[in-house]
């Protein structure tokens, strides 16, 4: 293992045809705990509603206990959607499990782009820009001073004491998932790590962290010395093509995501702050792509899912031209076998990630 | 800062290379700012020019869309690539905001232009269909097949260069390979990187290459030059020279630039307007484009009204573009024609933005740029003509009835287009760049002629050589 790598799995814990949601949870579980035997250096957990894309309504929950059942590895949200939640109460709670756990916990924030969770918690959706830029100063304030106060539109209670103060000094390490040019923005100019998603190519990745960099730079940020996380897909097997067998899996996946947004709808059309994503599931449809499966193609192409080799091919050069070095992977995204999901972290952990060298230079 | 290059549309990275330790080419910059750029290896040559390619065999539809999918992109002002060219040509080319944003919606609009590709075409080959299929032409059927490999000399001087020859090169279906300019290494990077993002395996993306060398070097370029199919040359007679030297004989050289523009103002009631489109004429790039006006020649009559009405117009323009970053040499040669001229005309207006400059009966090249008009008086619009020769590109002209009063003389004297006041940079559809068509110089036509069976107009029978030849019949048959 390259000693500079770090490394770790997501939890997607996607209800896919033919899985309990008993199994599913229980997976969650046990490839944690299987990644920690590992030496994986991280764990993420996920926040959806209302689908069966993700069947985890609150990621601290999940990480709390994750936390609980682990000792070395490190926990994270990936992501809270911060305007559906009160900042203070998430401050309070990452607090929290940073002392329980000795300063395992990481925290991932965002504003999300599920319609439906916006309209059963009550937020108005195109407003989630200025709530999660809010809410991160709420958080940030109270771990910082040990306190915090608002008078906004959206948050306005007086001074109060916030408590456990943090184990980590400052603050734990705060990661967001930014995509749009705006939220893109604001996290360069607080310098906040990005967790790179996996739906995007590296090509593109990097258009964003240039433009990232560039708003972090002139904000004083020290752009090399910024943990971003890249994000994706795993998935490696040397008996039997998993390219192609991932297929079906990825379909159902992908199909589920876009259903469970509703963004690209007549009812997400209008939502302020999304004209990023709706034009890049409109570049998919003028590439032919109609249902939102046919991008599984590009998943797959984007993703180190193949053969040893092909993945080590593929994560070199994404390590490469984007210089980060911690990548995260969703293993379950390739198949509902717990089989193959493990056998695709031994193989990453004894073949593919050994191999990984990081570049001195970014490209 | 460094820059990238790509190969077959794909980032070519550390271990692409044929080798570990690399040292990279510096580009000094108008700004004084460095920027590195890797050299480019064999493995890079050897890819680029022997990479096979779908682009032939891609429909126009597919291209043009591909091409308007991108350009939607570009459109949105929060696009990060977007964003970062304008920051790119504004902090290293000393591009001005305006001026960059400017640029940016150039290029969304060339992309997005898909109507106008497809007129573009029809205009210069005759049919946009020939491109996809054989057309019905006459007594034969008629392909237009790409060339082969283009390799693209870019200048540096206007960005919107760079995208007009990629789109030109991609319509007509031809592979290419770039040459950035050191003096805008940023532009056709920026396009290919917007294409990876959009479509990473469209043939159009995979049929490009970007990257550099120093024109010291004997190895890289020659290379290039020996191997591909046409030449896309934006550059001076030495550029010229340099590819006469090194392309193969039957290697078609493509020749674009260095030109000069000038405007005439003829008799007009509206000195307002004309003023204002002469004050665009004369600031976009700063003056350092071909089409960039440089002289402004005015009849004698209105030319003091003119005059007033044309410095405040240049005022306002600076005000909406302000002027970019000039380099040392740059000022030093506008400040010494300043002073030059201090003495020698009647009234010298200037800002730090802009100057005019009254000048009688001369060329006003080399011209200092910066946003500065030579301005002359003129007794009647055919003065003009001792001043045209094949250098000049542009020649505006307002009113635009004036026009074709002077276009034959203009046109026998060698100018290439003739346009209204305010619209030097603006190509219309079917108009000439240089003297050319050239997207008809990207294309090779084969024809599949009709068979003796197929009686041609004006001929009563079958053309059957031999029996005609047997029976002493050719004169017969000539209608």
């Amino acid at each position: 293992m390259n000693n500079d790598l770090q490394w770790g799995i997501f939890l997607l814990t996607t209800q896919s045809p033919g899985l309990t949601p008993e199994e599913v949870i229980r997976r969650a579980t046990d490839y944690t705990l299987y990644a920690e035997k590992l030496g994986m250096n991280s764990a993420w957990t996920l926040e959806h509603h209302f689908t069966k894309y993700g069947l985890v309504g609150s990621a601290l929950t999940q990480a709390a206990f994750l936390l609980g059942k682990t000792a070395t590895i490190n926990v994270g949200t990936a992501i809270n959607v911060i305007p559906t939640e009160h900042p203070v109460r998430l401050a309070e709670e990452v607090a929290l499990l940073d002392q329980m756990s000795g300063g395992r916990v990481m925290f991932g924030i965002g504003r999300g782009h599920f319609i439906k969770d916006y309209m059963v918690f009550g937020v108005d959706m195109s407003k989630n820009t200025e709530m999660l830029m809010e809410g991160y100063e709420l958080m940030m304030q109270a771990w910082a001073t040990g306190s915090c106060s608002a008078q906004s539109e959206y948050y306005n209670f007086p001074k109060v004491d916030v408590n456990p103060p943090t184990y980590t000094k400052p603050n734990p390490p705060v990661f967001t998932v930014a995509t749009s040019p705006e939220t893109l923005e604001w996290a360069g100019s607080k310098g906040i790590p990005l967790l790179l998603t996996a739906f995007y190519d590296d090509e593109e990745l990097l258009g964003m962290m240039q433009f990232y960099n560039e708003i972090a730079d002139a904000n004083g940020h020290d752009i090399n010395a910024i943990p971003h996380v890249l994000t994706r897909i795993g998935g490696a097997a040397t008996t039997f093509d998993i390219r192609a067998a991932s297929v079906p899996l990825l379909n159902w996946w992908m199909d589920e995501f876009t259903g469970a947004s509703s963004l690209y709808t007549t009812q997400g059309k209008n939502i302020r702050g999304y004209d990023w994503h709706r034009r890049r599931r409109e570049q998919a449809i003028m590439r032919g792509e109609k249902k939102p499966s046919a991008g599984s193609q590009k998943v797959i192409d984007i993703n180190p899912i193949g053969s040893p080799q092909e993945c080590i091919d593929k994560l070199s050069r994404s390590m490469e031209i984007l210089g980060v070095r911690h990548a995260a992977f969703g293993f379950e995204a390739v198949s509902d076998s717990v089989q193959i999901v493990k056998e695709s972290m031994d193989c990453f952990n004894e073949e593919v990630l050994p191999k990984i060298t990081l570049p001195e230079k970014v490209w | 800062m460094q820059l990238p290059i790509f190969c077959c549309g794909r980032r070519y990275t550390q271990s692409d290379r044929d080798s570990a330790s690399i040292d990279t080419i510096t580009l000094k910059q108008r700004t004084g700012l460095d920027l590195e750029i890797p050299p480019i290896d064999k493995g890079f040559i050897k890819r680029s020019i022997e990479a096979s390619t779908d682009l032939a065999d891609t429909p126009l539809c597919s291209i043009v869309n591909f091409l308007s999918n991108v350009g939607k992109n570009w459109k949105m002002a929060d696009y990060p690539r977007r964003k970062i060219y304008v920051n790119h040509l504004c902090r290293y080319l000393g591009y001005s905001r305006a001026m960059a944003e400017n640029e940016a919606n150039w290029i969304a609009l060339l992309l997005c232009a898909s109507n106008r590709i497809y007129d573009s075409l029809a205009c210069e080959l005759g049919d946009w269909n020939m491109v996809d299929r054989w057309i019905c032409r006459e007594e034969v059927n008629l392909k237009a097949l790409p060339l082969g490999t283009l390799l693209h000399l870019l200048p540096g001087n206007v960005p919107l260069s760079a995208v007009i020859s990629m789109i030109r090169a991609a319509v007509t279906k031809n592979r290419s390979i770039i040459k950035l300019s050191a003096d805008d290494p940023f532009t056709s990077s920026a396009i290919l990187q917007s294409f990876i993002e959009v479509d990473a395996k469209h043939p159009v993306t995979t049929s490009f290459s970007i990257g550099y060398w120093p024109r010291s070097d004997s190895e890289v370029g020659p290379q290039f030059a020996k191997h591909v199919d046409a030449i896309i040359a934006w550059g001076g007679n030495d550029l010229l020279a340099w590819c006469q030297k090194h392309a193969r004989e039957s290697t078609d050289i493509i020749k674009f630039g260095p030109k000069r523009s000038l405007t005439i103002i003829g008799e007009c009631d509206d000195f307002e307007e004309a003023a204002k489109r002469v004050a665009f004429d004369a600031s976009v790039y700063d003056q350092r484009a071909c089409f960039s006006t440089r002289q402004v020649f005015v009849m004698d009559s209105i030319y003091n009204d003119f005059k007033e009405k044309l410095a405040k117009a240049m005022t306002l323009v600076s005000e909406l573009i302000p002027k970019g970053q000039a380099t040392l040499d740059e000022l030093a040669d506008q400040a010494l024609t300043l002073q030059q001229n201090r003495f020698l005309t009647p009234e010298l207006l200037f800002s730090d933005a802009w100057s005019i400059v009254d000048i009688d009966s001369r060329l006003a090249e080399p011209h200092c740029l910066g946003r500065t008009i030579y301005l002359q008086k003129i007794a009647q619009p055919e003065a003009v003509y001792p001043y045209i020769d094949k250098s000049v590109q542009t020649v505006g002209i307002y009113p635009h009835g004036l026009g074709e009063r002077l276009r034959d003389e203009l046109a026998r004297r060698g100018v290439s287009r003739i346009v209204e006041v305010g619209s030097h940079n603006v190509f219309r559809l079917g108009g000439s760049h240089d003297g050319l068509l050239p997207m008809q110089r990207l294309v090779r036509f084969v024809s599949q002629e009709a068979p003796s069976s197929q009686i041609i107009k004006g001929m009563p029978a079958e053309i059957d050589q031999v029996l005609i030849l047997e029976n002493d019949e050719f004169l017969d048959f000539i209608p």
